[in-house]
């Protein structure tokens, strides 16, 4: 039988939600979220857009939604590769109603089941709290940061000055233009996701306030976009003299780092404002570099990108590594159990790379459990850092080592976006 | 015909003579409290006696003098450092740059940081570390951030482990004069497989936990059997009488299970509902043994600031994570001159000459310095346009960024 269809488990019914029932979805996982549904908010709409109910799992007490979860299919890119399929997971909730009787792990093991069956190596979440996901398997792999300063001590250092032009931009043009920044962006950086079109459709959506589209341009080229929203508060008493102006970037992505440097040089010197935030800065972050006073720039990581390894042999084979090296990894996996076993990577440390499935008497290298494996696949954190907090074995002395050096990236890893 | 006011232009400014110096014994009093008061501190004699008994070399302090005025002052402390791969070399502690506020806007802060950097090299340090008052101040002679530093702080009732190596010791409470000789054992281990830390002497640890400067701190030593493996200081701050922030000065352990253990205890306290600690490694494992990661914010901060002294010593003197070889030119932020290095190296060791080749790269000094721990990039530098490569070397870029590589990052906990 295939697990999607409908089966009772302890009284449960699990199974995807139809076309009908995305009303029912949406009010489940308002309230799941701590909120109520808004049927006039035009995110029903925009979610019937967007969700797939093929790739959704519901759980149902006597007709009643009272888990849900979904996920949407993304290219991810990986380091000095290609992009790789991805099933991002989302809209994970459970009624307060039905706690503690194990349907989320329910709900998780039959999505992610799926998501193998469709040949999906990888999955990818954003999560609510960073307690929750490890248990699947989900690696704390990507990371953003929360970033400030006050424009007042914005200076670069003395830098070569960008030869485009910066300019604003509507929002018919900026849902031509972005996409395609955006995905040449994704080229050098890990992480990072193929935006949808229906999200991108999407995109300028955005009220309160509304916000700015500007785009730097070398001649014709567009090279880079930022979408931004300003807040005038009024009350919110900055120094004591003039209101704190706050401007709140919401993207700013480019293809060039020169297009990078502009970017943050205009908005950091928008008149009247006196804070520029961003809450998806990348880690590590350019503009810490650019700034003449970089303690000025406050910084605070978080988890960003939880990855999920589905298939290790071609997730491992399939992205570049800094340094040679051939290597057997032993990867423990309950959760999914298809993924536990040894696996023997090879690398030229170039652009040659291959991972292949080794029987389950074969010697290995290195034991670790999915979820780290998952952490240092991006190459956004260091396989001995995790070795140090007890999340990662050597069997063969000098590997941790080696590994490390393999899966390390000049790329600067980042996500970028919310899903 | 109307009198003009007498009004120097500052290049006229430079040019009226103030000395530099060494300061002598009985100027030291008078120093100190010059440097003290652009700092915006009142300090009492006896602080000021237990510091030159303590702390300071004499003859590496400089003031500059506008005759009896101290105009400006400077100076350095001898430290030891650790390298990546665990060479050590000798450094200078650049620390005391102050200029008063009488005499702002005429090049003193240049020509004391020009005389430090002088006299270091001849000495024989092969660098120059410091920690900043501001980031704005140091990029321009020759500084670069190196080892910038998260300051933490977690809710303890979320500060659960999910996975740690496990640890088998015990904990004992030294009192100050029992705990300085446990705690050096602690330090002085640790210190030399860790880069980026510095040497503490007798002296300096008597200084570093007098009451002057220290009055309400706690000690906690963590043992594997009778052996010393890691310690903490740390200061409780009460909010009622049964709640509180615990501060931690400094945390220092000689590998992942004595970490483990010491930060299980310091999030363990009973009456902390906060744990605060500035200053820790961007890669520390503790966020990685975490089950709520999180909750433990972190807050990006600039640490030790890095001038290569002696940039073909301090290249040759590191190991590197991966082989491979390198030609780099470095433009001195002081002098103005280039000069190009060749460096062949590798896990066990380094080469390093002049070369007149083409190089790969070419950078300023401070570039090179923030790059040398290799908390940053040589491709992020590159990328922002900090450094020049050759055409078709690009290769040489992803090359360095695989050889600086520095796990674990490299880090110093001593203040000066």
């Amino acid at each position: 039988m295939n697990i999607t269809d409908m089966e009772l488990v302890n009284g449960i019914e699990y199974r995807p939600i139809r076309e009908h029932e995305i009303l029912a979805l949406e009010r489940a996982m308002s309230r799941g979220f701590g909120s109520h549904f808004n049927a006039r908010s035009g995110v029903l709409e925009a979610d019937k857009e967007v969700i797939d109910v093929e790739r959704s799992l519901c759980a149902f007490d006597q007709g009643e939604i009272i888990g849900t979860i979904f996920s949407l299919e993304y290219q991810v890119s990986v380091p000095v590769g290609s992009g790789m399929p991805m099933g991002a997971v989302t809209g994970v909730t459970v009624s307060p109603t039905h706690r503690r009787r194990g349907i989320l792990t329910e709900m998780m093991r039959r999505l992610l089941r799926n998501e193998h069956e469709r040949g999906i190596p990888l999955a990818g979440l954003m999560a609510s709290e960073s307690i929750i996901y490890g248990r699947f398997g989900f690696g704390n792999a990507v990371q953003h940061q929360e970033a400030s300063i006050a424009t007042r001590h914005s200076a670069f250092k003395p830098m070569p000055e960008p030869p485009g032009k910066i300019r604003f931009t509507s929002y018919d043009d900026i849902k031509k233009v972005a996409p395609k920044v955006w995905d040449r962006a994704m080229n050098s950086h890990p992480g990072m996701v193929q935006r949808l079109p229906t999200e991108w459709n999407q995109y300028a959506n955005h009220r309160d306030p509304k916000p700015f589209f500007i785009v730097y341009e070398e001649g014709e080229r567009a090279l880079g976009y930022s979408k931004y929203q300003v807040r005038f508060d009024e009350d919110a008493d900055g120094d004591g003299i003039l209101p704190v102006h706050k401007l709140q970037v919401n993207d700013l992505i480019a293809v060039v780092p020169r297009a990078e440097t502009a970017l943050w040089r205009f908005v950091l010197d928008v008149d009247l404002m006196s804070v520029v935030a961003h809450g998806k800065h990348p880690m590590p972050s350019r503009l810490f570099w650019m700034l003449a006073d970089p303690r000025r720039l406050s910084l605070n990581p978080y988890d960003a990108l939880w990855l999920r390894i589905l298939d290790p042999a071609a997730a491992l084979g399939s992205r570049g590594y800094s340094v040679a090296g051939s290597i057997n990894i032993r990867v423990m996996d309950d959760f999914c159990p298809w993924v536990d076993g040894i696996y023997r990577l090879e690398a030229d440390g170039d652009s040659y790379a291959a991972c292949k499935r080794l029987g389950s008497n074969a010697a290995y290298d290195l034991i670790m459990p999915a979820a780290s494996l998952a952490t240092v696949y991006m190459g956004a954190h260091s396989l001995r850092t995790l070795h140090s907090a007890g999340r990662v074995a050597e069997q063969t002395s000098g590997t941790v080592e080696l590994a490390d050096n393999m899966f390390t990236t000049s790329e600067e890893p980042y996500l970028g976006h919310e899903f | 015909m109307p009198r003009m006011p007498l009004v120097l232009a500052p290049e006229i400014l430079y040019l009226i003579p103030m000395e530099i110096r060494p300061v002598q014994e009985e100027e030291f009093r008078r120093w100190r409290n010059a440097v003290r008061a652009s700092l915006g501190d009142h300090v009492s004699e006896e602080d000021t006696r237990f510091m030159r008994e303590h702390r300071v070399e004499l003859d590496r302090l400089l003031g500059c003098f506008d005759g009896d005025a101290i105009a400006g002052s400077g100076g350095a402390d001898s430290f030891d450092m650790t390298l990546p791969g665990g060479n050590i070399v000798p450094v200078a502690g650049v620390a005391y740059i102050t200029t008063s506020s009488t005499h702002r806007r005429r090049g003193i802060q240049r020509r004391i940081m020009r005389r430090i950097h002088l006299d270091a090299r001849d000495r024989g340090d092969v660098a120059a570390i410091l920690w900043a008052s501001k980031s704005l101040l140091y990029g321009r002679y020759g500084y670069g951030n190196a080892m910038p530093v998260h300051d933490w702080e977690i809710n303890t009732d979320y500060a659960q482990y999910a996975h740690f190596p496990k640890w088998n010791g015990r904990f004992i409470r030294p009192d100050r004069d029992e705990a300085i000789p446990l705690m050096t054992r602690v330090y002085d281990q640790a210190r030399l497989k860790r880069a980026g830390m510095v040497t503490r002497t007798d002296k300096r640890w008597i200084y570093e936990i007098h009451p002057i400067h220290s009055k309400d701190e706690f000690f906690i030593v963590y043992l594997e059997g009778d052996e010393p493996r890691a310690y903490a200081r740390y200061g409780f701050k009460h909010d009622t009488d049964f709640a509180g922030a615990t501060n931690v000065i400094e945390a220092v352990s000689t590998n992942d299970a004595s970490h483990a253990a010491l930060w299980r205890h310091l999030l363990d306290e009973d009456l902390a509902t906060t744990v605060k600690a500035k200053a820790r490694p961007m890669d520390d494992p503790l966020y990685w043994m975490l089950a709520d990661s999180r909750r433990l914010k972190r807050q990006l901060t600039d640490g030790i600031w890095l001038r290569l002294l002696d940039p073909a010593a301090m290249i040759e003197k590191r190991n590197y994570a991966v082989e491979g070889a390198l030609s780099i030119e470095i433009r001195d932020s002081e002098s103005g001159d280039s000069t190009a290095f060749a460096l062949d190296g590798g896990p066990d060791g380094a080469t390093c000459s002049e070369t007149s080749a083409t190089p790969d790269m070419t950078m300023p000094d401070w570039a090179l310095a923030s790059a040398y721990m290799g908390t940053v990039s040589f491709s992020m530098l590159m990328n922002l346009g900090f450094i020049e490569v050759r055409a078709k070397a690009f290769e040489a870029v992803r090359r360095a960024d695989a050889m600086f590589r520095t796990v674990p990052s490299a880090w110093n906990p001593h203040h000066f």
